[in-house]
This record gives C-alpha cells, structure tokens and sequence, in this order.
C-alpha cells in the first residue's frame, strides 16, 4: 500500500468509526425509504436496471461502489445504496402508485443506467416477487460469503453499532440469515436463472478487476478499467475485534449449515463451495 | 438484548422425598403454535407419566446456553425430571428445534431421550402466531423482523435436519397436528408406544379435553399475504415431505 493510500484507508476508518459513534447514540434509522431525488432537466425516472438483494456482511457495499464507478452508471456511488423500498410491504401491500414511486428514485440522463442494494430484500420472504412486480426486467445481484464468517461479521457489526450484549435471539437470527438456500429458491422463483447474478464475496476478493468485469458484462455495461485501488479499498472495515463463537457453537453452525449448503450446488450451479471453509470441512467444497 | 434474568438451573424444583432425578424420557422440541399443549397434557395424563410439581411444560433449559457447553452439567437439567419409582417424565419447548445449538446440548445431556416434534401447516401456523409477542426477543421487535421470525418457524425441513445431525431418526417421532385432531386416539398411541408406554389408552384419558385452543387474537391475514405464505411455503413443504414420508401434505394449504 502506498503512503498516500494508508492515509486514504485511515481517514476512512476514522470516518466509518465516527458514523458507528453516531448510529449508537441515535440508534436505527426509522425503516422505509428516504424522499425521492429531485429529477434534473433532461433525465427521466424509470425502474432500476439492476437491483442488489443480498446478502448482509458479504461486501455489497464494497461491490455496490464499484458498479457506481462505471461512467455507464448514475450516481458514481454515492446516491443512497440501500432504499429499503419493500420493507414494510408485508404489513401494507404495495399499491400501483407505489410502483411509480419507486422509478422516482432512478433517475437517468440519456443513456445511463442506475440501480440500488438492499442486502435485507433477500431475507423478506414477500420482497422478491414485488422486486419483480416494480422492475420486472431488472438485473438482480446477489453477493454470498461463506455462512460462518457472514455470521461472525453480522455480529460483529451488531456488537460494534450496538450496546447492548449479544442475546439467543441474535444468535439464531444471524445464523437465519446464512441459509442461503430457501432466500435463493424465492429470487429464482420471482427472476429467471439468467437475469440473476450471484457472486461470492471470497472470488471478488480474490480478483477484484476480473469479478467486477464480470458484474459489467451481466449489466450489460461496456467494458471499464477501474484502478486497482478503487477495486481493492474496502467501504465497511472492521473497526473492532472481530466477533469469535465459542467452539461449541462454532461446531453447531457448522452442522447447522451442512443440509443448507448442500442445497446450493443445485440451485446455483456456477457457486464455487471450494472458496468457502465451512463448505471444505464439511467435504462438500 | 439481553439474557433471561436468572439462570434457569436456579428454578428447578425441589425434589419430594421418594421422588429421585433422572434424564427426561421425551423431549418434545418443536414446534410453536402447533398443539404441543395439548399433546403434551395428553401425554401427561397417563397414569405412569409424572411431572415434577413446579417444573413446567416448557423448561426453556437451553435458550441461553448459546455460549456452549462448559456449565452444561447433566444434573441441572435432570433435577425437571424427578419422579416416583417406575414414573416416566418429560417436558416439551417448541423452540429446541428451530435454535442451531440446541439439538448438540440436548444430545449431551439426554442423549436416550425420545424426541417428538409435532408440525403444523406453516400457514395455519404463522395465522395462529402471536407473532410480535412471540418474537419480542427479536432485534429490533419491528413488524418485519417478527414476520420474518414467524416464516422461519415455518421452515421445518432444515430444522429436522439439524436435530438430525444430533440423534439418531429412529429416536425422533415427527406428529402432524391435523392427523393428531383427526385420528387422536391413533396418533396418541403411536405416541405412548415411542415414548416407551403400553400404547392402550387408559379410560382416565379423556381425548376430548383441548388444552390452550385459540387464546388471544389471531393474525389476521389478507387474502395476499395467505395467498404469499403458500407459494414461499409450498417448495419448503415439498422437500419436507421427501424426508417425512407419512406426512400428508394434502392436508395442508397449497398452491392451485
């Protein structure tokens, strides 16, 4: 890393450090979307060419940027990635209109594209057939990193946003939300198999250029060389310890993920299990 | 979020002179809103079935051992299950199954007990939920981290599995609640019979006596979300049946 890029890497750190800070004292955002954008002369709104779904802790926001770093794409990252638009649908069913106002939040100069990622939509078991209903053609990406470490990550994120000491009901919610196999049974019942992109968050760490260029040709973006920086630089550093099971309930994950992960080379043949390491100690990497 | 105030080993119950403490012959471990009540008073009912006076249907001995097993001690969970010479004794927590570090312990400390889970349509299951009060230990307690909890419930393939991965099949009784509200007298003596009783149903038994039926309000659903519940359910359902043979899935909601 050079000087400059340390110093980069720092202030980001103190800067995620400080929201967190602020996110303890304030505590959660009210759930729903923020206002629309106002529309500048010459864009239209339409619905989202793309729109990430998941998963929690597996880099969507890392990977969220770098689709905003393409010159095809609005926003260039910066615009809000996570509108949470389908959250509350389950206790109020979404209307006709509500469709239009979620194309509110897409606007585009001719053309351009724009998108958003909601890592939650993936676990709302309502959400992907509405994604469907709003944005029929969208392109849906999905980010998943092996179960255990999005676990340890989850919580560790939780325990760093949050003071109060971790409960069961965390534990088995943060477990939930490793189980991969009935969230992508929901999306491959709302999208067909090919307007869906799943990644996993180990590949894009490994080669970030090739997995990004990758994410582009699904979009159905032009080629774009990013430099290695902006492709490397993490958005969600860890900025504490990172969260450790005790080795029971680490061994009790493990089982509890074999009948899930056993079900993914099925539904998603192009995932690589072999990248993640509770998938090889349960011999089905 | 924070832990269950006392420590549950603290409340088991004194022990009567003649009673002495031993592992639990069932457990029933799962699932929430499904008749468990009932069943399980229909199984308490029977002459050699006892129950400790102040150990309760639900002994939740597990939900804060998440941490793991170094004060797992044998005894504390077997103090619930005293009885009289030749008595059996059990208790039922719908929640041993749906929690990933229960099944392990469960086998640490009772690792001859016989399991029984009783299922319900997950529809009918997530309707009969008091689904924010039950779930009001879920962060956040918003409406949608209580019907995401609720769904999840619902999941009952992977839950069987892990308890799978714990003991051995032949150990755990899978119950349908339909089948066990239409055929009562044949599925409780299926019931006697794995738990180790003569499975004769003793004329004391009265079959007919409900036990926690529809208290407090139900969920309502829309005509949309029940019509949600059965689409996400139906594939879930359909890998339930493949590992359950005898369950009959035309009893409960599906997709036209």
């Amino acid at each position: 890393m050079t000087a400059r890029a340390a110093v980069r890497s720092r202030v980001r750190r103190l800067a995620v450090r400080g929201s967190r800070a602020w996110y303890r004292l304030r505590g959660p955002r009210p759930p729903g979307p923020p206002e629309p954008p106002r529309v500048p002369d010459g864009w239209t709104v339409g619905p989202p060419h793309y729109v990430g779904v998941g998963a929690q802790k597996a880099g969507t926001s890392w990977w969220n940027r770098l689709i905003g770093a393409h010159p095809g794409v609005v926003g260039g990252g910066s615009g809000p990635k996570e509108l949470h638009f389908f959250d509350r649908a389950w206790e109020t069913p979404l209307a006709d209109d509500d469709v239009g106002r979620y194309h509110r939040y897409f606007p585009v100069p001719p053309g351009k594209v724009a998108g958003e990622w909601t890592p939650g939509y993936l676990i709302d078991f309502w959400t992907p057939e509405l994604i469907a209903r709003a944005a029929p053609e969208a392109r849906i990406l999905i980010l998943l990193r092996d179960p255990v470490e999005r676990f340890r990550s989850g919580l560790t994120h939780q325990l760093a946003t949050s003071r109060a000491p971790l409960g069961p009901r965390d534990i088995q919610g943060a477990f939930q939300r490793g189980l991969y196999a009935p969230q992508l049974r929901r999306v491959l019942a709302a999208f067909p198999a090919q307007q869906v992109w799943v990644g996993q968050y180990e590949a894009c760490r490994a080669d970030p250029l090739g997995q990004v260029a990758r994410t582009y040709a699904f979009l159905g973006l032009p080629p774009h060389e990013l430099d290695p920086w902006t492709a490397s630089g993490e958005v969600n550093p860890t900025t504490r310890d990172k969260y450790q099971p005790p080795a029971a309930l680490r061994a009790a994950l493990l089982d509890g993920y074999a009948p899930d992960l056993a079900q993914l080379p099925e539904l998603c043949p192009s995932l690589d299990l072999s990248l993640w390491p509770t998938a090889r100690a349960l011999g089905l990497g | 979020m924070s832990a269950r105030p006392s420590d549950p080993r603290d409340q088991a119950p004194a022990i009567p002179p003649g009673w002495t403490a031993a592992p639990p012959d069932y457990v029933g471990v799962g699932t929430a809103r499904s008749g468990t009540s009932w069943w399980d008073a229909l199984i308490q009912a029977h002459p050699r079935v006892s129950r400790l006076p102040g150990t309760p249907k639900e002994v939740h001995f597990f939900d804060d051992r998440w941490a793991g097993s170094p004060d797992i001690d044998d005894t504390a969970y077997h103090r619930y299950f005293a009885r009289p010479k030749g008595q059996l004794s059990g208790e039922w927590t719908p929640g041993y199954m749906l929690d990933v570090w229960t099944p392990p312990l469960l086998r640490e400390v009772a690792p001859d007990a016989r399991l029984l889970v009783l299922l319900r349509d997950p529809v009918e299951r997530f309707r009969s939920g008091r689904t924010l009060a039950e779930n009001r230990f879920t962060v956040g307690s918003t409406a949608r981290a209580a019907a995401n909890a609720a769904f999840n419930r619902g999941l009952y393939a992977d839950q069987l599995l892990r308890l799978w991965a714990a003991f051995p099949r032949e150990q755990v009784l899978v119950l349908q609640y339909e089948r066990c509200v239409d055929q009562t007298a044949k599925q409780l003596q299926r019931t006697y019979e794995f738990i180790g009783l003569d499975p004769e149903i003793p004329s004391s038994v009265d079959l007919s006596r409900r036990v926690n039926e529809s208290r407090g309000p139900k969920v309502s659903l829309s005509p949309w979300q029940e019509g949600q519940l059965i689409q996400r359910y139906a594939p879930e359902n359909e890998r339930l049946a493949t590992l359950v043979p005898d369950l009959e899935l035309e009893r409960w909601k599906l997709p036209r």
